[in-house]
This record gives C-alpha cells, sequence and structure tokens, in this order.
C-alpha cells in the first residue's frame, strides 16, 4: 500500500496511512520537513491506519512529530518511534572545516611538512638499508639466499624478454633517425657511432631501469604493502624476524645483482636493432659494424653505461620496499603508495642519471 | 544506547501457522574434495526468533551462513529462505530476497575506503530512491542505533577500534531494515566488557526491530543471553536444537563438553 499522510494543522494531529517503509517513504521527505518547520513543535501521531512499519519509516514520524504522543493501536508503531527518538542523541560538535585562504596556506603547509617529513624518512631508510647491508657483508650466513634468488628470477629474468625486445626496438629507431638526419650533412656513416654512443650509455641502462620501475618495483611494493595490510610485517618484528634483513635485503641483493645483467642484455639487444638498420639501410655490413663499434665507440661507454646499472637497481628496490612499509590499514593506501613508488622510482632514476652524465662529462670519459 | 523492554504485541509480519519458516534447510550436503562438511543437515529458524549456531570449529558454521545467503553452493540439498528457494530464483526476485536480509560478516568487512557513514548510506542509496538529505539522517540514525556517537560518522574503519568497527557493521547490516540478519562471530575478537554490551544492544535492536537472527558464534554468554534457541552442528548434522536451557540439560559427548567445560560453567552460572 501507499504511503500516505494526513495532517490535522488545528488540532496538530499527523495520521500516517499505508505502508511507511525504507522503500515508500520516499516522496514523503520533502512535505514532512516543510510542515515540520510550518508547525514548529510536538505533534500527536495517531496510527490507527497505519500499515508496515520500519525503521525508516518511524524516523520520519519521530522527526516531524518530535515529542508529540502516540495514539492509536498499532503492534510496532510506538516501540519503533521511540527507537528512533531515543537515538536522537545530542549531536557532537564536528569541528569546522576552514574555507577560502585559510584552507589554501593550511594546505600549502601541510604539504611542505610532508615533503620534509618524506625526505627525512626517505634518507633513514636509505641509512637503514645501508647498515643492514653493511652487516649482512660482515654476517653473510645472515643473508636469505633463496629468497633473493626467487626474487631475481621473478624480478630479473622473468623480465627478460620485454627488455630486451624494447631495447631492440628502441636501437632501430635511433639507427633511423641517425641515417636520416645525418645523411643531410653526408654523414650517414657516423649511424654506427651514434648508436653505439647512445645504446651503450644511456638507453640501455635507462630502459632496463624505467621499465623494472613499472614492473619491479611496483610489485614490491604492492607485496610488501599487502603484507602490511594483513599485519604480517607486524608479526615478523613481535617474532623478532629483521624485516630489513628478511623482506628488504633479498630484494636490494636481487636487484642490485640482476639490474647490470638485464642491463647487459639491453646493450646487446639495442645494437643489434642498431646493426639490423646499419646493414638494411645503409649497408653497412654486421662485420664492419661491430669492427667500427669496437674503435669509434671503445668500452668506456660500455663501463659507463654498465656502471649506473647497480646504482638504479638498488634505487628501484629501495623505493619499492619503502612505499611498501608505508601503506596503511586501507585499501586505498596500497594504491596510493603503489602509485607514488613508481612515480618516485622513475623520477629517481632520471634525475640521478641526468647528474651523472654532467658528472662523467666533467670526468672526460 | 537505546534500551527498551520486549515488546507484547507481535510485530505486523509476526510468525502465524501458515507461514513458513525464516530459514528452512532439508539434507544439506557440503563436500569440499573428500572432505564432507555438511552431511543431511536439516534446519529450521523460526521467525522472530534469535538462533544460536554453535558447533566445533571445522563443522561448517559458517559455511552454512555462506550457503543460505548464496555466496556459496551447497553440494547437495534445499534451501529455503521466507519459502523462497534461493538457488532457484530469477535474480531481480533474488535481489528483492537479498532486500531482506542483512549479513554482518566476522571482521565487519567494511569498506575501508569509505567513511562509517558512507559505509552505511552504500546500500541505502544504490536500492531506495530516497533524497540524498534523508539517506544521511537514516544512516545516522543506525549508526547511533548501533550505539555509536556522531563523532565516529566521518572516520575511516582504520581509524577506530575493533569493537566500533563491529558496531558500524552491525549499523551497515541494518540499513535496509532487514527482516532477518545473519552474523557471523559478532563477538570475537572483543573483550568480555565489550562482548556483552553488544550482546545487549544486539538483543535490544532485535526485540525493537522484530528481527529474526541467525547467530554463529563461539561465545557461551552470547548464548546464554541472547539466544530463544541454539542449534548445535556436529558431524555434519544438527544434533541437538531447541531452548539453551533444554540443550544444556540433555547433553552428551561434546556437547556436554562444550557446556560443562569452565567458560560454560561460567557463562550459565546462576541460570539452573
Amino acid at each position: 500500500m501507499r504511503a500516505a499522510y494526513d495532517l490535522d494543522e488545528a488540532g496538530r494531529v499527523l495520521r500516517p496511512k499505508g505502508d511507511w517503509t525504507v522503500w515508500t517513504v520516499a516522496d514523503l521527505d520533502a512535505p514532512l520537513r516543510a510542515a515540520q518547520t510550518r508547525l514548529a513543535g510536538d505533534l500527536t501521531i495517531d496510527v490507527a491506519e497505519l500499515g508496515r512499519l520500519d525503521m525508516a519509516g518511524a524516523w520520519l514520524l519521530a522527526r516531524t512529530a518530535q515529542g508529540g504522543e502516540v495514539r492509536g493501536d498499532h503492534p510496532a508503531a510506538e516501540r519503533l518511534i521511540t527507537v528512533a527518538r531515543q537515538a536522537v542523541a545530542s549531536p557532537v560538535e564536528v569541528p569546522a572545516q576552514p574555507t577560502g585562504l585559510q584552507a589554501i596556506v593550511e594546505r600549502i603547509g601541510k604539504g611542505v611538512v610532508l615533503i620534509g617529513a618524506e625526505t627525512m624518512a626517505t634518507l633513514s631508510f636509505l641509512g637503514q638499508t645501508l647498515a643492514v647491508c653493511a652487516r649482512l657483508v660482515r654476517r653473510p650466513d645472515r643473508i636469505r639466499w633463496t629468497s633473493a634468488f626467487a626474487i631475481a628470477e621473478q624480478a630479473g629474468l622473468n623480465a627478460l624478454p620485454i627488455i630486451a625486445t624494447l631495447s631492440f626496438f628502441v636501437g632501430v629507431v635511433v639507427a633511423y633517425l641517425g641515417a636520416r638526419v645525418l645523411s643531410d650533412f653526408g654523414a650517414s656513416v657516423f649511424t654506427v657511432e651514434l648508436v653505439g654512443f647512445s645504446v651503450l650509455r644511456e638507453f640501455a641502462v635507462v630502459i632496463t631501469a624505467v621499465l623494472l620501475a613499472g614492473r619491479t618495483d611496483s610489485a614490491f611494493t604492492a607485496e610488501i604493502g599487502a603484507m602490511k595490510m594483513r599485519q604480517e610485517i607486524d608479526a615478523m618484528r613481535v617474532l623478532g624476524l629483521d624485516v630489513m634483513e628478511r623482506l628488504v635485503a633479498p630484494r636490494v641483493i636481487a636487484m642490485v645483482v640482476m639490474t647490470p645483467l638485464l642491463t647487459f642484455a639491453a646493450m646487446v639487444a639495442g645494437l643489434a636493432g642498431g646493426m639490423l638498420v646499419c646493414w638494411g639501410v645503409l649497408g653497412v655490413s654486421p662485420v664492419l659494424f661491430l669492427s667500427r663499434i669496437q674503435e669509434g665507440v671503445g668500452e668506456t661507454h660500455f663501463w659507463v653505461g654498465l656502471s649506473k646499472a647497480p646504482l638504479f637497481g638498488f634505487v628501484l628496490a629501495l623505493v619499492g620496499c619503502r612505499h611498501g612499509l608505508r601503506v596503511g590499514g586501507d585499501v586505498a593506501s596500497l594504491g596510493r603508495e603503489t602509485t607514488s613508488s613508481v612515480v618516485q622510482a622513475i623520477f629517481l632514476v632520471v634525475v640521478i642519471d641526468a647528474a651523472l652524465a654532467l658528472w662523467f662529462m666533467e670526468m672526460g670519459w | 544506547m537505546v534500551s527498551l523492554a520486549r515488546a507484547s504485541a507481535p510485530a505486523p509480519d509476526a510468525p502465524d501457522a501458515a507461514e513458513p519458516p525464516a530459514i528452512r534447510v532439508r539434507g544439506l550436503v557440503t563436500r569440499f574434495g573428500a572432505q564432507s562438511v555438511h552431511d543431511g543437515l536439516d534446519l529450521d529458524v523460526r521467525r522472530g526468533e534469535i538462533l544460536g549456531v554453535v558447533g566445533p570449529s571445522g563443522t561448517g558454521k559458517s559455511v552454512l551462513l555462506r550457503e543460505i545467503v548464496g555466496l556459496d553452493a551447497p553440494t547437495a540439498g534445499d534451501i529455503e529462505v521466507f519459502g523462497q528457494r534461493v538457488a532457484a530464483l530469477e535474480p531481480t526476485a533474488r535481489r528483492a530476497l537479498e532486500m531482506r536480509w542483512g549479513v554482518m560478516f566476522q571482521d565487519g568487512a567494511l569498506f575501508s575506503t569509505l567513511t562509517i557513514k558512507e559505509n552505511v548510506e552504500a546500500p541505502l542509496r544504490e536500492h531506495a530512491a530516497l533524497p540524498p538529505a534523508l539517506v544521511g539522517e537514516l544512516a545516522e540514525l543506525k549508526i547511533r542505533m548501533a550505539g555509536l556517537d556522531a563523532s565516529t560518522y566521518d572516520k575511516k574503519p582504520s581509524e577506530i577500534s575493533g569493537g566500533m568497527r563491529k558496531r558500524a557493521a552491525l549499523a551497515r547490516a541494518l540499513a535496509m531494515d532487514p527482516e532477518l540478519l545473519f552474523l557471523d562471530e559478532p563477538t570475537a575478537g572483543l573483550d568480555p566488557v565489550t562482548a556483552g554490551r553488544f550482546d545487549a544492544l544486539l538483543k535490544e535492536l532485535a526485540d525493537a526491530m522484530g528481527l529474526t537472527v541467525f547467530l554463529v558464534t563461539h561465545d557461551l554468554d552470547t548464548l546464554a543471553t541472547v539466544c530463544d534457541r541454539v542449534a548445535v552442528l556436529y558431524a555434519g548434522k544438527v544434533a541437538a536444537i531447541g531452548p539453551v536451557s533444554d540443550v544444556r540439560a540433555n547433553a552428551e559427548g561434546w556437547i556436554k563438553d562444550y557446556f560443562a567445560g569452565p567458560r560454560g560453567r561460567a557463562a550459565f552460572a546462576g541460570k539452573g
């Protein structure tokens, strides 16, 4: 039956009719609100013609009639209305949210403090990680080799195909660009040097690091974050298991070892891509290509590129683990930390690469 | 907190002779691989009663609950809720039936990204076409009825204590004014005082709203203070069912150990 009501404004009596349930009262909310403002005060509720009633209906009656008495025969009305009235406890003052200029200033202030705290926390995590690594160098029997190898396989070896493929195509693109642009100067033969320089020095290692940031660093954050959410990290702490030693160190070891190996694979694949284009477009044979790489490019660039790999691996493991440990109790924080973990990892890789590029140039390497 | 005497008059939808029981389970069989959990289990839950379901760990109490609400499918057997076979219903009829029950999971299962108030509002917003202001008011009403105050409205589940989370979960289970309430270990993990308050709250709400309650529990105090009847699951069947005092008086084997242990004696001290 539809919910309806009669309002005897002179006698101050509210007569609900029909079923008043969560499914039927939608249209009554606005008129009853208006009536309540207009009549302001207690009304008598006559429930004689009321059908089914649930808490939603009882709430509407209690809100409209306020303290007024309930009259008429109904099996549940008086009880439910009493419950609704009793639950209208004095509302607790919720502190007002600042608005306008104050809100902006507060937000900026919070942001600045947050950046400061974040920097401090990252540095202290770096310190802890270095301390654990130093301790493990002295006590290599405490290294979790099984865990380190499992992570090395999953994070490193399984990433090999995708890293090699991407690097190959980047080599192809660089060689094409070189052949095209350098031919305007009649120097298209230097494409070989271009490919050698760029792939060995920068592309192989940066592509590896960026891919590992998306693939492995995010996995570290998600794994450790899920453990944090399920209180596994807390369990490790109270059982006296060192979280840094068990979770962070194996990941650092795996990444520091695997990133150079993957970078090497990326270099080979990149050069292969360049070689293919040089052969097809410029007619430079693979033998000639390789001997020119050897004479014209030299091994310094190879070592410069490769030397950055362990550093990037270390940074990726550090960022991934740290954000994982920052995950709180709710699902949203897991998503947030995974996102900022990847963003921060890529950011750091590129910034460190830029700084190192300057340094290597100044050193004349 | 709400406090009420049990209503003398029956609720408008109170049981009469012709009405089927709230829940009727017949010949329920559940197997996980070779392991048999339920083996021809029969159970009736009457309208308006609070039925406590107990049994040793691993006797499929939670599984039974999940099967009744349709989260898991039994291997064989019939489950009827309000006279309707849950498994055989069309999606729309199924949805309508689901609106008539509320479920509170063991850990609360509150949505962790929403505030407490948003958690309770979620089913109201989804199903009832109510004005937003009224949705807010009803959600706040349910939260206060569950014994939480206004300072919890805008908190996230991770920011409140375990006992408060259970209350918030109860408020969400009651959001749609269900006729039937399923509770899985509502007092597990609570201290005795908080658990006792939760029991009292549950009884008050069940009386006030005329609820039928299916209560899976390990808590003997809950059984002693809240439940109208108790069903003991043992070896895949309902080994005993009836008022708590009857089941306790005629107890044998595991049931006897259960009620006669030090915890059982403490819970029933002074209750004959």
